[in-house]
């Protein structure tokens, strides 16, 4: 397509910015001026990130760090205008690349986490979470909007860069991302069945209609496991990780 | 259209980092700060500690809204979901002022700084249609930035053409900043005085007013990250003294000083203001006299 002259420019000065190695320096422009809007563009989008992963940055050093800004810049076109949205887009970035990850396999989801933390603590507030009335039988449960379900191979929570050893491990980790009544974020550890309950809550439903389901899909019996299931939820609506909302 | 809030007098840019800060000198700042800025960007959609902090200030006084995001020089689309999430925010918030760069911020991706657009008749006519769609969306005038730029890729026109012709074929209002015509006058050797003198001064919402960076004898850096140097001041006094008190603001993202000296700040603007009054007040009466 033929783009206007001005536009042609435009480009031209873009693709500087995002990839000064291999672009030549735009027409008539001093390369010291250009310098200014390559530091600056860059600066900008590698203090963002180191702030966002913290987790993950200190695994490797300023060197491999800025060339891996480097290659996000280069390769990457940010959808979103939010500047909150940049660490998904750097993990859009990672799983779109042939990157060799062999030395941190983890570091893909340790970045998601740090992403997730980061939209947990700017998303729109949930409804006021109520203590729940678990005897009410009309009373609807609900997983909260400021909750985020993670699974993944890596235990990310755990690793750093004195604890790593390389191992990789054989059964995933649950994650439970949230948002609590205080509006502090944190992560539990949780397993596979009280994770799969939780997923079962994104629809509002009465603790029979839930226990029901996970009674197939557990087999086990619906009337011993709604008991068992009772102080788990009173204790994730505790923290606000399950809403009681009345029905519709 | 919601309730419009005027704003009046010297504000201040309002950024998380300066949240805690600011809780500890409450009295201070209630009696210093006429009105707050804000980037929509980030905080549209935006809930628990901070959306709660940030709603304390947009109950409690006139709020502006400073966009970044909506690169109106860019080669893309307009971001129509974007713009219709900033109308809501706006409406919810009932802030009536909302500005943006004269400068793109993306290509076919966002690259979160401002990029000079190309001085040209072309980029003119482009710039200023976009501008009008975004004015109706958004249900109410807009005003654009003047943006401090240290390069001017393929150059037709001169600045001051292509901001003037910006704003009357887009019929919108002007931001105008004190310190980007002091770091561009620096940067591309003109008069600042004349620059601003050149722009449609009546049609200016509020002005900004920050420090920069001086990079070299011949290079500043617009950083808002320092105090507000002498020449700029010298400028904002020019722009009372000529065309009345306009309210100002005080932009600092960065290296924030403690809260009393930022404050100072925002103080001297009022003073300035304050002595244009008197100076008016005194012309008139000696008018009278006479």
């Amino acid at each position: 397509m033929d783009l206007p002259a001005y536009q042609r420019v435009q480009r031209q000065f873009a693709n500087y910015i995002r990839d000064p190695a291999s672009n030549s320096l735009p027409a008539g422009i001093e390369q010291r001026r250009m310098d200014i809007y390559k530091r600056l563009f860059f600066n900008n989008l590698a203090s963002f990130c180191s702030k966002a992963f913290k987790s993950f940055r200190p695994f490797i050093d300023d060197d491999k760090w800025n060339s891996l800004i480097r290659d996000f810049m280069r390769e990457h076109a940010c959808a979103s205008p939010y500047f909150k949205d940049i660490p998904l887009a750097f993990v859009e970035y990672l799983d779109s690349s042939d990157m060799e990850m062999n030395e941190y396999p983890f570091m893909r989801e340790m970045c998601h986490l740090d992403a997730m933390r980061m939209q947990l603590r700017l998303a729109p507030d949930a409804p006021r979470c109520k203590n729940l009335d678990i005897n009410d039988h009309a009373t609807h449960i609900s997983l909260s909007s400021t909750v985020r379900l993670l699974s993944y191979e890596w235990p990310v929570q755990n690793i750093t860069p004195s604890t790593w050893s390389g191992t990789r491990p054989n059964h995933p980790t649950w994650l439970i991302a949230y948002r609590d009544r205080n509006d502090t974020v944190d992560v539990l550890v949780t397993n596979v069945h009280t994770f799969r309950m939780l997923e079962v809550l994104e629809t509002p439903q009465t603790l029979e209609a839930l226990s029901t389901q996970l009674s197939e899909e557990f087999s086990i019996a619906a009337g011993s496991l709604a008991k068992q299931l009772v102080p788990t939820i009173q204790a994730f609506n505790k923290k606000g990780v399950i809403l009681s909302t009345l029905p519709k | 259209m919601p309730q419009q809030r005027a704003i009046q007098g010297a504000g201040l840019g309002l950024r998380r980092g300066l949240f805690r800060a600011l809780r500890e000198h409450t009295e201070l700042v209630e009696q210093s700060i006429d009105f707050w800025e804000v980037a929509p960007e980030n905080w549209i959609e935006v809930g628990g500690r901070y959306g709660r902090e940030f709603r304390k200030y947009t109950e409690r006084y006139p709020v502006v809204c400073h966009g970044l995001s909506l690169s109106i020089g860019g080669p893309t689309p307009l971001d129509l979901d974007f713009l219709k999430s900033v109308r809501l925010f706006l409406n919810e918030h009932e802030i009536s002022f909302y500005s943006d760069h004269l400068s793109a911020c993306s290509d076919h991706g966002h690259l979160y700084d401002l990029m000079p657009i190309p001085f040209t008749e072309a980029a003119v006519h482009h710039v200023a249609a976009r501008i009008r769609t975004v004015q109706e969306i958004l249900e109410r005038k807009i005003a654009v930035e003047h943006v401090s730029y240290y390069a001017a890729p393929g150059q037709e026109l001169t600045e001051s053409e292509f901001v003037n012709s910006v704003i009357a074929e887009a019929d919108c209002n002007l931001l105008l900043d004190v310190n980007n015509a002091f770091v561009n006058s620096v940067n591309f050797g003109y008069d600042p005085y004349e620059f601003i003198d050149s722009l449609p001064i009546s049609r200016v919402t509020y002005i900004h007013i920050a420090g920069h960076y001086e990079e070299a004898e011949d290079l500043r850096i617009d950083t808002h990250a320092a105090a507000v140097v002498d020449p700029v001041w010298n400028l904002l006094e020019h722009v009372y003294q000529n065309y009345g008190t306009i309210p100002t603001l005080l932009e600092r993202d960065f290296n924030f000083p403690p809260i009393p000296e930022l404050v100072s700040e925002v103080t001297r603007i009022k003073q300035y203001q304050e002595r244009t009054k008197a100076n008016e007040s005194e012309r008139i009466q000696a008018g009278q006299r006479s």
